[in-house]
């Protein structure tokens, strides 16, 4: 019924449009109209009609139409790969790489491109440089462009979430890494309809290279009105020409937003080549319901059984942490943390928000840099390296995160948007760690059956609950066989009827002898689970040692206040 | 051996339509296309570049059949001249305003596209004469505005193209309408002929200043007003210091004119071949 009368609405429109033209043309009054059109009425219409015709088809415009092309073409893929160089040097942590970046786009985009384009086609042979018409154009539309897409570029990749970079970073992938695989493609959506228009002014304003000669549509139809002074014939010609390739332009685009577009169900096997959709095979739909399987338990004994360090001595602590010092500007969060961690042992971290409780653990992992004292896994710097008595941070941070192998989960799931349950399961064993495709799907199959969740494989996060996505969470970094697992409040973000089936999961991890570090305000799990109990507050340990002592007899008055407050919520 | 006497002698020859006359002098009259390694080496092997607009009836534009083809007087001129020195030649077609920079830089060899004379533009290139030309004053068919001179200019409209010589005209007679208290000329600055044309058909300019050339005005809607800058030099534009084509060309154009090839092109082409003028090399 709806879509009746929107048909019968287009229709009246299309039928307005068509006679308000005819209006114009048959209108004897204009000087201009009557120049071209022969005679008025509808035959002079039809006639017109005919003349713009054989322009439209003339092979000498169409070849300045295809010059349009070629131009744009090349000029948009060049100054989209040095616009996408700039954003990043823009967004660097070096001043140097801002700075450069910035001057560029500041002095390209705010000259004129005639200016540019002429400058380069007769100033450079001052200096021995002399380029043809074409290669002029290429140049200097590409450098232009590169100005403005840089801007656009470091738009999109602004609007990516920080999440996303920081569990890409947890699991050992490089800024370049990160960037190619997760950054971009989220980036793509805000990126793609600016590069669209970016197009398709390129198609357009090729015509002002007819000032280095390049004889494109525009300047063609021009020499062709020079002759027979029927502007607007040859000019709606031109027109409808160019409306064939911006549409052309307009459906690449369609079919590009479709593409990156994480709303739509992925239902067929993807078989784009672009580098971020590799094929994957449908697998059948598992029959499981979300109950955990029962063999799980013997799938993260074989993990956590994968001792990658066998050359540590059995008796070395897993984690050292000592004279731990961190503060954000004048804030003083951790005033000299010295905790050690036996492998195996599951240490809970109890305290109040702002003790620096995840302070902490990004410092392990060395998501941020320490500002004093040391922390060592199975006895060795993660990212850092002695320089003349202070620990000064690596240059291959994410290397040396990567040969750490420390897992880490977010108290928001921090699962890479784009990418299915699965996918973001072997994106750092295969991209990371360089395993061979098929095995790491296999592997993350298991995986994510033995979290109960094989039958959600290929769904994208925002498909799955908040606990379905934590599951997955814990089973994207158990896939890089971590040494050391990190919980970063991972149920805090939680509906409490989902926090049992993480809970569920981790518990069992803990079973199974992985070394873990959980910073959590379940105090039951925290008495079920930890091995022993710390509890930091104002940035120091207050008090530690095993549950029974900490939870049910503690020392310190501070503990016995936090205890009350939070068992009685 | 001085060029004018020896052009002035094929002049006189022309004229007399005897070319048994001094057949030493004669001798010169003739092209010699296969001899320009030894004439002009450093012509030799190249192919010359000569830039036009392309959009400038009847001097250089498209074939209305063929729009590949490229036609008109300078067109044939320039490519008789090359002919005639014996260097393969290309046209390198582009806006307008681009083509003197690019002379300059190097681009293109020549620039051949009715380029009048000024001091000015003498000042960064070199000029080959080789004809002369006329500015008018063009109005609508039937003079609405009744334009006999440049004084019944003031206080109306006019449009000209940019960096011509007629926009210096209007100019300076605004600027004289003013001191005379009267009102000034509201001046419209059009990028090519065809926009410019447009202005006085849809009524937003009473005149327009351009090449004084009949044939290039549809005798249906535009009628010529009035003629001034009679005497205006043509020349092809060739960069500074350029002397050997600068010698290739004058001698090739003077042979040219010599045995009437210029004449016939000037009927040809409807143009006045009084409008000749002897070939000659102007570097200021």
């Amino acid at each position: 019924m709806g879509g009746a009368s929107k048909g019968h609405n287009v229709g009246r429109a299309a039928l307005g449009c068509v006679a308000a033209t005819a209006t114009l043309v048959l209108d004897a009054g204009q000087p201009a109209w009557a120049e071209d059109v022969p005679g008025g009425g509808l035959a002079g219409l039809a006639h017109w009609l005919g003349e713009v015709g054989h322009y439209a088809v003339l092979p000498f415009l169409l070849r300045g139409a295809l010059l349009a092309i070629e131009i744009a073409v090349l000029a948009l893929s060049g100054g989209l790969v040095l616009g996408l160089c700039l954003a990043v040097m823009r967004l660097s942590q070096w001043k140097i790489a801002r700075g450069c970046a910035w001057t560029y786009v500041w002095f390209v985009r705010g000259t004129p491109l005639l200016l540019q384009l002429v400058f380069l086609y007769d100033a450079l042979p001052a200096v021995g440089i002399r380029l043809d018409s074409f290669t002029t154009a290429v140049m200097g539309f590409a450098l232009n462009e590169a100005a403005f897409s840089a801007e656009f570029i470091r738009g999109g990749l602004l609007s990516v979430n920080r999440s996303q970079k920081i569990a890409a970073a947890a699991l050992g992938m490089s800024s370049f890494l990160t960037l190619r695989r997760i950054v971009l493609p989220q980036a793509m959506r805000a990126i793609l309809p600016a590069i669209a228009n970016s197009a398709v002014n390129m198609i357009k304003g090729t015509s002002i290279a007819s000032v280095i000669f390049v004889n494109e549509l525009t300047f063609r139809s021009e020499q062709i009105v020079a002759q027979n002074f029927q502007f607007f014939t040859v000019l709606t010609a031109a027109g409808l020409i160019y409306l064939v390739l911006t549409t052309v332009v307009a459906s690449v685009q369609s079919a590009l937003e479709r593409h990156f577009d994480q709303d739509r169900e992925r239902t067929a096997p993807r078989r784009f080549l672009l580098p971020w959709r590799r094929g994957s095979t449908v697998e059948p739909p598992c029959n499981a319901s979300d109950a955990l399987a029962p063999s799980a338990g013997g799938l993260f004994e074989g993990i956590a059984a994968v001792d990658v360090t066998q050359r540590v001595p059995s008796d070395t602590p897993c984690v050292v942490c000592s004279g731990v010092c961190k503060s954000y500007g004048s804030h003083e969060v951790l005033r000299g943390i010295d905790l050690a961690v036996a492998r195996g042992e599951v240490v809970v971290i109890i305290g109040p928000s702002g003790s620096g409780k995840s302070t902490l653990l990004r410092l392990i992992n060395h998501l941020e840099h320490l500002d004093a004292g040391e922390i060592k896994i199975d006895g060795a710097f993660v990212g850092y390296e002695k320089a003349g008595g202070t620990l000064r941070p690596r240059r291959d941070l994410a290397r040396a995160r990567a040969e750490a192998r420390i897992g880490m989960v977010f108290q928001h799931f921090n699962l890479f948007e784009h990418l299915t349950a699965l996918e973001n399961v072997i994106e750092a064993p295969i991209y990371v760690y360089g395993e061979d495709p098929a095995r790491a799907r296999a592997g993350g199959m298991r995986l994510l059956e033995s979290v109960g969740l094989g039958h959600r494989a290929h769904l994208l996060p925002h498909r799955l609950s908040g606990g379905q996505q934590q599951r997955v969470g814990i089973a994207r970094a158990l896939a890089i066989a971590p040494r050391l697992m990190l919980f970063d409040e991972p149920t805090s973000a939680l509906d409490p009827e989902l926090v049992n089936e993480v809970l569920g999961a981790i518990r069992r991890l803990a079973l199974s002898g992985m070394t873990m570090i959980i910073v959590t305000h379940e105090i039951r799990f925290a008495r079920d689970v930890g091995d022993r109990i710390v509890f930091i507050d104002g940035g120091e340990i207050v008090e530690q040692g095993t549950p029974s002592k900490v939870l049910g007899s503690p020392d310190h008055e501070r503990t016995r206040r936090f205890l009350s407050i939070v068992e009685q919520a | 051996m001085n060029l004018r006497i020896l052009l002035a002698a094929n002049a006189a020859l022309w004229w007399c339509g005897d070319a048994g006359i001094g057949t030493a002098l004669a001798d010169e009259v003739k092209c010699e296309p296969q001899a320009i390694a030894s004439k002009y080496p450093g012509l030799a092997g190249r192919t010359m570049k000569i830039g036009i607009s392309a959009a400038d009836k009847p001097n250089t534009f498209r074939d209305e059949r063929d729009p590949s083809i490229l036609a008109g007087f300078d067109v044939e001129y320039a490519r008789a001249a090359f002919a005639c020195i014996g260097a393969p030649i290309e046209f390198s077609v582009g806006g307008w305003s681009g083509l003197l920079p690019a002379l300059v830089a190097g681009q293109s060899d020549v620039m051949w596209d009715a380029l009048y004379y000024t001091a000015e533009r003498a000042k960064s290139i070199d000029y080959v004469l080789y004809s002369s030309s006329r500015s008018a004053i063009v109005v609508d068919k039937g003079n609405p505005k009744n334009i006999k001179g440049f004084d019944d200019l003031c206080g109306l409209r006019a449009v000209a193209q940019v960096g011509s010589v007629e926009v210096a005209a209007l100019q300076r007679q605004s600027q004289s309408c003013t001191d005379r208290h009267k009102p000034e000329i509201a001046i419209s600055i059009a990028q090519d002929r065809p926009s410019a044309l447009r202005e006085l058909q849809n009524g937003r300019d009473d005149a327009y200043l351009g090449i004084g050339v009949g044939v290039t005005y549809d005798p249906a809607l535009f009628e010529i007003a009035h003629i001034f800058n009679a005497g205006l030099k043509v020349g092809v534009g060739v960069r500074k210091g350029n002397s050997e084509l600068e010698r290739a060309l004058v001698t090739a154009i003077g042979i040219l004119q010599a045995n009437g090839t210029t004449r016939k092109l000037y009927e040809r082409w409807r143009l006045n071949p009084e409008l000749s003028v002897p070939a000659e090399i102007v570097t200021q």
